[in-house]
């Protein structure tokens, strides 16, 4: 066995109970580790000593008091799906899981512009066939304006995630022909038996209201750009999936869970009373945090090391309003980031292009999938990464711990 | 006032408005229970956390407040990530202070012991002041993960929250540990006249 590493030996200081039984035993028998652990908590008693303060009990319930007269009238988090995938998109989420948050999110920018039960005089307006990266700054997420505040949004079809058996389960579950990576091009700590998860289909609608946007201005002293004529009362709708997921290295309990809460987060937020209206944004309290399909997946405690995405190309379709007026009004909407909003002007295809949020920090650029153009996100430590592309209408993503040459290695050899 | 006159114990209503905004007034209005949970348990280690930083218990308890009060603006309370959240930003925050306010800072430091500490030795308390000092300004020049990976790990977090607030593996944070109290020492040593 090789020498301890100086992290191990730093950690058998503080926790030696994390140590393996080949490294005690290691240890035991080197005396080059000891010696070298005796210089390192030597080095950590001196640490501790400078990094002492006084220590007293601090008065917990004053601060708490005090906090409740400052957080008097200022506004609270409300769990809305957007609010929810922004925080794992943002600081708060893990880096592995933020490429297919960052997926995830681009699903939701969807949902939030778009359709339910395609009428005849809906013209399509968007399809995705490529994707095009935009910077962002996790914070700018946090100031982006709430579209439930201008408009109304329904969900007709909940998306139901349900774990399948196996892959012609999963296969006869969404009616869509499962392609599986090659077993050489899955690394290692990923091998093995696969678990699959199928996503039913997604229907929801959004119709711009100008009353409503301007109550929300009014109520935030706010000044909202003139709304296009023919927006009001338009009606976007989208249609996304069925879909498939590959996970590769977890559980089939942590699928179960990992369904469950998505399930739970997508009846939450798309229950419709009898009135046939439901409110996005009316989680019942107590609902688990990640309440949101994708998100409740992506952001459990373990994530799992691989990941390949498979469902039928989202559509949004309209009534009324030109794709290109929907997305100059909301990019200019109070709170959109200025440089948020020069990128995606800057795309110039509103009809076929994606724009894809990646944090500043890490990696994105145009990748070949065997002669589709899909696009990479992910930092170049191996910590998170994903592929993103579309085929013949159905959208592919492989995603997780990987290296990018790993992903892409595992995006062209779906067969 | 008025239910004294009487002598009874029926609070006339307009008696009970008064009494809940005086109530509301004085302590605020209750924040959503998850959120007050997720307050009264990470609330001492958000400050220990940001005082292993500034070494300056007043200071880390006004970052504290400011960390929390923007969580609750912009984060869900029962979100799985509350806590790590927290940690990081709390030594963030910790962070910026003695970035931004380096100067006034280091007057109230050398001139006023904490005001927790048992007044003993006057000579000890200069020492024990300069030394924080020190500390204090080689937090501010170590790399960020150096930095961050001290304020946690002293003010007690295990190396699984450590890992979780950095966003690393547990693996690393041996290393990032290891490394970083290397550099503390030798930016202490350097900066010792």
């Amino acid at each position: 066995m090789r020498h301890l590493s100086d992290g191990t030996l730093r950690r058998m200081q503080d926790e030696p109970l994390s140590t393996t039984g080949a490294e005690k035993d290691h240890y035991q028998e080197c005396a080059a580790c000891r010696e070298k652990a005796m210089a390192i908590a030597a080095e950590a008693e001196r640490a501790g000593m400078l990094m002492a303060v006084p220590e007293s009990g601090v008065d917990t319930q004053a601060a708490l008091q005090r906090l409740r007269r400052d957080a008097d009238g200022s506004k609270a988090y409300r769990r809305t799906p957007w609010n929810r995938l922004a925080a794992v998109f943002g600081s708060g989420g893990s880096r592995a899981a933020r490429p297919a948050a960052a997926l995830a999110l681009a699903t939701a920018m969807l949902v939030a512009l778009v359709a339910t039960g395609v009428a005849e005089n809906f013209v399509k307006v968007f399809e995705p066939q490529q994707f095009q990266a935009v910077q962002v700054q996790p914070s700018d997420l946090k100031g982006l304006p709430d579209l439930s505040q201008f408009g109304d949004m329904k969900f007709t079809k909940a998306p139901k995630f349900t774990p399948a058996a196996d892959a012609a389960a999963a296969q006869a579950a969404s009616g869509l022909t499962l392609k599986a990576p090659s077993d050489a091009s899955v690394p290692d700590r990923a091998k093995g038996t696969p678990q699959y998860l199928t996503m039913s289909q997604l229907q929801a609608s959004f119709t711009f209201s100008a009353a409503k946007a301007q109550g929300w201005a009014t109520a935030n002293h706010k000044t909202l750009p003139a709304m296009p004529a023919g927006l009001d009362g338009s009606t976007l709708t989208v249609t996304a999936g069925p879909g498939i997921v590959a996970v590769y290295g977890a559980s089939s309990d942590a699928i179960s869970r990992g369904a469950g809460v998505a399930n739970q987060g997508s009846s939450a937020a798309t229950r419709v009373p009898a009135s046939g209206t439901a409110d996005p944004g009316a989680v019942k309290p107590g609902a688990p945090a990640n309440a949101d399909p994708g998100a409740g997946i992506l952001s459990g405690t373990s994530i799992p090391t691989m990941g390949v995405v498979e469902m039928t190309t989202p559509v949004v379709s309209s009534n009324g309003a030109s794709v290109t007026a929907i997305e100059d009004y909301l990019l200019s909407l109070p709170g959109f980031p200025a440089d948020l909003a020069a990128q995606i002007r800057a795309i110039g295809d509103p009809s076929t292009t994606l724009p894809i949020p990646v944090p500043t920090g890490q990696q994105s650029h145009q990748v070949d999938i065997n002669g589709a153009k899909g696009l990479f996100v992910g930092d170049s430590t191996g910590l998170g990464s994903g592929v993103v592309w579309t085929k013949d209408g159905v959208l592919y993503a492989t995603v997780g711990t990987m290296t990018e040459s790993e992903v892409t290695g595992v995006a062209r050899s779906l067969h | 006032m008025e239910a004294e006159a009487v002598g009874v114990n029926v609070i006339p209503a307009r008696s009970r408005q008064d009494a809940a905004v005086d109530d509301r007034q004085r302590t605020g209005n209750r924040l959503p229970e998850a959120f007050e949970r997720l307050f009264v348990a990470e609330y001492p280690r958000v400050v220990a956390i940001a005082n292993r930083v500034l070494a300056n218990r007043h200071e880390a308890e006004e970052v504290a407040q400011e960390v929390f009060l923007s969580f609750h603006r912009h984060h869900d309370p029962e979100a799985h990530y509350a806590a790590a959240w927290l940690h990081r930003a709390a030594w963030h925050s910790a962070l910026n202070v003695i970035r931004g306010n380096r100067r006034r800072v280091r007057r109230e430091e050398v001139t006023a012991p904490a005001s927790d500490e048992q007044v003993a030795d006057p000579q000890a308390i200069l020492e024990q002041s300069e030394e924080r000092q020190m500390v204090r300004e080689a937090m501010r020049r170590l790399p960020k993960k150096s930095s961050a990976v001290l304020a946690l790990r002293y003010s007690g977090l295990s190396y699984a929250e450590v890992a979780s607030a950095l966003g690393v593996s547990i693996g690393q944070v041996g290393t990032l540990l290891r490394r970083a109290e290397q550099r503390l020492r030798t930016e202490v040593t350097n900066a010792t006249p």
